[in-house]
Parts: C-alpha cells; structure tokens; sequence
C-alpha cells in the first residue's frame, strides 16, 4: 500500500491506495498515524477510495487507531469508503462506530463543527 | 584441457543445430531490425558486404545481406562455419594467402571474397548460431575501432535473437495457460491442492488463484469476493498462529468445487492448534474496539459452513453456488 499526506487546515488527510491486509500496509498505516500523533495532529481523516482490498487485519488497525486517537482527543474519520469496505464494517457492526463520509468537504467540516474529536 | 572427441563434437553440434529450430528463424521473411544492424556493420566497417548469417546443418543462410545476391550457400564453402569454431572476432584478412580459403569456390569465382571478419551470434546455453559478419573484395584489416564497433553490434544482433526466442516461448505459455483456462468451465469436478510458505506475501497469488478459478467456472461476483476473503483470514490466520509468523513452515490448502456446485477448502497449518470454542465473540461490547480476533467470526459469516479438526489445525469451509 502507497500512502500520501495532505494538510486541509488542521485536518490531516491520508490517501491511501492499494491493499490494507495482514502484512501488507496495515503496518504502514499503523507507523504513519502514531506518527501524526506524536506531532499533536490527531484530527485524522483516512481517504479509503484507493484501497482495493481490505481484511479484518486493516479493520483492526482502523479500530486501534481510532480509539488511541480518541484517547488523545482526536478522532480517527474515514472518506470514501468502498462498497466491499462497507460490507466488511457491516458484518463487524463498525459501521456505527465509525464516522464515514463521502464528501471530503463534509467530513473537513465535520472537524469544525464538531471540535477535535466529536 | 584436453580436446572434444569426435563424439562429443558430434553432439555439440546435435545440440546446436536443435537450439537453432527454436528461434524459428530460417528462410522467414526479411526484417528491419536485422537488416538495418547488417547494413550498420558495412557501413562502419567500410566493407561493400556484410551478412548476418545463420548455420544449419548443412547450409547457411542469410537472414540479413548487404551487397550479396546469394541467400544461402552449401556449409561446406562457408567462412561462417570456421567463425562459429571460435570465440571472439574471426579474421580472414586475404583470403588468397590462406590455404583453408583460396580454392573456395566463394575467393575464386562471385563473389570474390579477399577479406572477411566474423562476429559468432552466441545463444544463452553457449551454442553459436551463425555470425554477423562483414566481407571485401580486397585483402585488409579492421581497425582497432571497427572491431569494437562490430562486437558491439554482434550483441544487438544475439539480443535480437533472444526477445525473438523469449517471444515464442511466451506465446507457447501463453497458448498453454488458455488451454487450461478454457477447460476451467467444462470441469465437473475440480479439486487441487497447494503447499505454500507461512509467508504473508504468498497469499495474495493463492486467493487470486482461487477466484480466478471461480470466476472461470461462473460463481456470482458477491460469492467470489465473499470467499476471497474467508480464505484470505483463513490463510492470515495460520501463518499468524498456527505457523507464528515463521516463513520456513508450509500451510497447506485444498479446493475443491463439487459437481454439485460447492466449493470446499481446506487450509492445514503445522501449529499447535487451539480450542475454537474458545474464541472470543468479537461484537461482545467488551471486544467491539479490540484491534483482533475478527478472523474466524468473519469467516463464520461469509461461508455457509465452518469446521475446524484435529485439534484447531485444520479449518474447513464450504459455501455453496447461488
């Protein structure tokens, strides 16, 4: 999995593209969002419409991340996310848990409106 | 080192002109490629001829001429033939003076010949095919320049030939992989097995394989993405537990799709086992937000249905057709 960076105000955003599977970009992901947190920026969004497959190891990572984000008053948002994602998520009722948008705007705004985390 | 016998040159040369049948090359049509480093190598050689030639087993032919109106000529008058003998550039430089060449019927009649250099075309395996090779009507030398510039062009001729032999290896595979695709369809019953390294990066070419086969027999998409994953955790889950991570153990995996419409697979790691009963309900509140243990779950809810034997080592699934 390849992974950029992009700065919309104090919201990072994370394009990701390729596979987020066992041992192969979940720990790329893992690295880059404790990186992002040891740097303060905890308002996170993850573009998840390059990612062409996904297993409950890149689900568990989501999760991980989401909650140690949380913990330090960020959140962890997800963009884009594709229809085989979405099925994943359903079946591990995360879908709830999550906040999930298709419009990168939407979800820049949600930081605003919302504060750091919520 | 002593000398080849008679023998072993006699299979040398079996073995040579067999690795020249498969570049399938002798008496096609001209092509640019060639006929454009032939005319290079005369131009910087300064030589009116030059060829790149071929030798069979009792004649060589020109699959590229400058200045020659032959396009063949019997082995045993051939120049070629002595260049093949020998590593390096071979040189002839007045044919007249050397008792090997001047009754040869190509010194004493058309067309001509005095001087000669020829580079030997060399295969992977070390056969020499033929020569690029540049010919005069007078008796001379190569400079020390124009013998670089000739071995350098006698390797774009051997690279020539080789993307020629790679190109029709590649079609024979090509044409074999769509013979087996094509039977995919017709088959009743289809069942193999594969023994793959505890390696995550083995996985993708093992699931990949598996929807390939039942896309080719037809199954909906939603049930091949469906089963792409289960075998996927399935997979991810024995190298992570069963083998530990480490990549010198082997997992084996059987599949198997029924005439009845069911495709059956069996994945077996060498682990220590564990008790499935005893694996934690990941939707439980207190697991929601756990970072693992949604493998087994996720598979229990994709396929139809889940067993697992001796000892937690051996999982088997099965789903049927829709």
């Amino acid at each position: 999995m390849t992974l950029s960076e992009r700065r919309v105000g104090d919201v990072t955003i994370l394009d990701l593209k390729g596979r987020l599977v066992f041992e192969d970009g979940d720990d790329v992901l893992r690295r880059a969002i404790n990186g992002l947190v040891e740097q303060g920026r905890t308002k996170i969004l993850l573009n998840l419409g390059g990612v062409t497959y996904m297993d409950s190891c890149g689900v568990g990572v989501l999760v991980q991340k989401y909650v140690s984000v949380r913990r330090k008053g960020g959140d962890v948002r997800l963009l884009h996310m594709t229809q085989r994602g979405r099925h994943l998520m359903g079946i591990t009722k995360l879908l709830d848990v999550f906040q999930i948008f298709d419009s990168e705007a939407d979800a820049i705004a949600s930081y605003a409106s919302g504060g750091s985390g919520q | 080192m002593s000398a080849p016998s008679g023998v072993d040159r006699q299979a040398d040369e079996a073995a040579r002109v067999e690795t020249l049948r498969k570049y399938q090359i002798l008496d096609t049509e001209p092509e640019v490629a060639f006929d454009d480093l032939a005319l290079l190598a005369s131009h910087i050689c300064e030589t009116p001829m030059a060829a790149i030639s071929l030798i069979g087993e009792d004649r060589q032919w020109f699959k590229a001429r400058v200045g020659m109106s032959a396009t063949e000529t019997p082995r045993s008058i051939s120049f070629c033939t002595h260049a093949i003998e020998q590593r390096g550039i071979f040189i002839v430089p007045d044919a007249l003076k050397d008792a090997r060449f001047r009754d040869n019927p190509q010194v004493t009649g058309d067309p001509h010949i005095r001087f000669y250099a020829g580079a030997p075309l060399t295969t992977r395996e070390g056969h020499a095919l033929g020569t690029l090779c540049v010919v005069d009507r007078r008796a001379r030398r190569l400079t020390a320049a124009q013998s670089r510039a000739l071995a350098a062009l006698q390797g774009q001729v051997e690279a020539q030939l080789e993307l020629r032999r790679r190109l029709i290896e590649l079609r024979a595979a090509y044409a074999d992989v769509q013979k087996l695709a094509g039977m995919m369809p017709f088959c009743s019953t289809c069942e193999f097995t594969m023994t793959i390294p505890a390696d995550p990066s083995a996985i993708p070419a093992l699931t990949e394989g598996v929807t390939g086969v039942l896309t080719q027999k037809k199954w909906p998409d939603e049930q091949v993405i469906a089963i792409e994953l289960a075998l996927q955790e399935a997979v991810a889950n024995a190298i992570r537990h069963g083998c530990r991570g480490d990549a010198s153990q082997r997992l084996q995996c059987t599949v198997n799709i029924t005439a009845e419409g069911e495709v059956i697979i069996t994945v077996r790691d060498p682990g220590q086992g564990f008790d499935p009963s005893k694996v934690a309900n990941p939707l439980a509140p207190e697991n929601m937000l756990k970072p693992s243990g949604r493998g087994i779950f996720l598979i229990n809810g994709l396929m139809d249905d889940v067993q697992f034997a001796d000892g937690g080592r051996e999982l088997q699934m099965k789903k049927r057709k829709i």
